[in-house]
């Protein structure tokens, strides 16, 4: 996983040994694959999105997130969802519908 | 004579107003990534509100977004019914993954709380809406395309017996339950509206309102539901109510 491992350390204010500073986490898709991830727990989730995206071939904005039933927003962090390592986020693909006329309803 | 007296817009308030227009031309002026509302941990972005103009396919965010606003006026309005609603994604996660997956989804919520549940079902590229009424055992199945659904009937009460079982350990009594396709909705008549049929369906049977609207009434509709989403909250309608 690519992320910015460089940045604040140990040392500061925020870092007690309750705030740990790096998550794993896994994001997993519709087809059952998994991606894992180890990000800082103030990462935003926009950035795990686009990677993910990335990765899967699909445009980032058709990409949903979803952590315990609950949207993931993309300024959501590991740290304000709470999350812990090995949580896992599901990754769902935009789903869209209309109803062509001529296709009978299933 | 014939369509003379149907019920369409003509009864509706409010109408579409300068003002709602305006904020909805100013929406638009967004990028297409811009989220312009959070209701509810759902956002909705330029885009997603995109699916609602002219004769778009409405998107997953859109039905979400505004199952959100109808639990939060029922939350606002004591004499409502109190209504939950699923996410788009339950139903597919749970008919093809199990109650495990989607075990967790309801962690912090007891549906059972609640007088009406909320289901959308997407089919492919075919929105439709089911409706769990725990007051009276019923669950509904509505299809503007006039289509018959058994098994998601079906399913949905497994559903609610292993819901049951896991949070309440309790046994849901299968035999008590009705299960029905509604029969006799309004229909789309076109290619596109499913979307906001399974909306307006969710909408009327939240406020247990007759549902007597029309495919005549989704252009008005549409462009009420980008104002109600972009306010964050829905307009009162005398139409339907008592």
């Amino acid at each position: 996983m690519s992320n910015p491992e460089s940045g604040e350390n140990q040392g500061g204010p925020s870092s007690s040994s309750e705030h740990k500073e790096f998550i794993k986490l896994k994001v997993k898709g519709q087809e059952g694959d998994e991606i894992h991830f180890r990000l800082k727990m103030t990462t935003p989730f926009s950035k795990i999105k686009k990677n993910y995206a990335e990765r899967v071939g699909v445009a980032a904005g058709s990409i949903r997130l979803i952590f315990d039933g609950n949207p993931v927003s993309d300024s959501d962090t590991p740290r304000n969802l709470s999350l812990e390592d090995d949580d896992i986020i599901e990754a769902f693909v935009e789903q869209t519908g209309g109803m062509l006329p001529g296709l009978s309803a299933c | 004579m014939e369509g003379k007296f149907l019920p369409t817009s003509s009864c509706f308030i409010p109408p579409i107003s300068e003002e709602m227009i305006l904020v909805i031309k100013e929406a638009f002026r967004s990028p297409a990534s811009q989220v312009l509302v959070d209701v509810s941990r759902q956002a909705v972005t330029r885009a997603d509100l995109e699916t609602l103009l002219g004769l778009n396919w409405l998107n997953d965010a859109i039905i979400n977004v505004y199952l959100n606003l109808i639990v939060n006026r029922s939350k606002e309005a004591q004499k409502l019914p109190k209504v939950y609603a699923f996410n788009t994604f339950f139903l597919t996660r749970y008919i093809e993954m199990g109650y495990s997956a989607v075990r967790r989804w309801t962690r912090r919520d007891d549906i059972f709380a609640h007088d009406i549940l909320l289901v959308p079902v997407h089919l492919g590229m075919h929105w439709c809406m089911a409706i769990v009424d725990l007051r009276v055992k019923q669950i509904k199945y509505m299809d503007s395309m006039g289509g018959r659904n058994d098994a998601c009937l079906a399913t949905l009460l497994e559903y609610l017996s292993q819901e049951m079982s896991d949070k309440k350990n309790s046994q849901l009594d299968a035999g008590q339950w009705l299960l029905t396709n509604i029969q006799n909705l309004p229909q789309q008549q076109n290619g596109s509206d499913c979307g906001m049929f399974a909306l307006k369906y969710a909408d009327f049977a939240a406020k247990d309102a007759e549902i007597n609207f029309t495919q005549n009434d989704m252009p008005y509709f549409r462009r009420r539901m980008m104002f109600e989403i972009l306010r964050s909250s829905i307009l009162p309608s005398g139409y339907g109510e008592k």
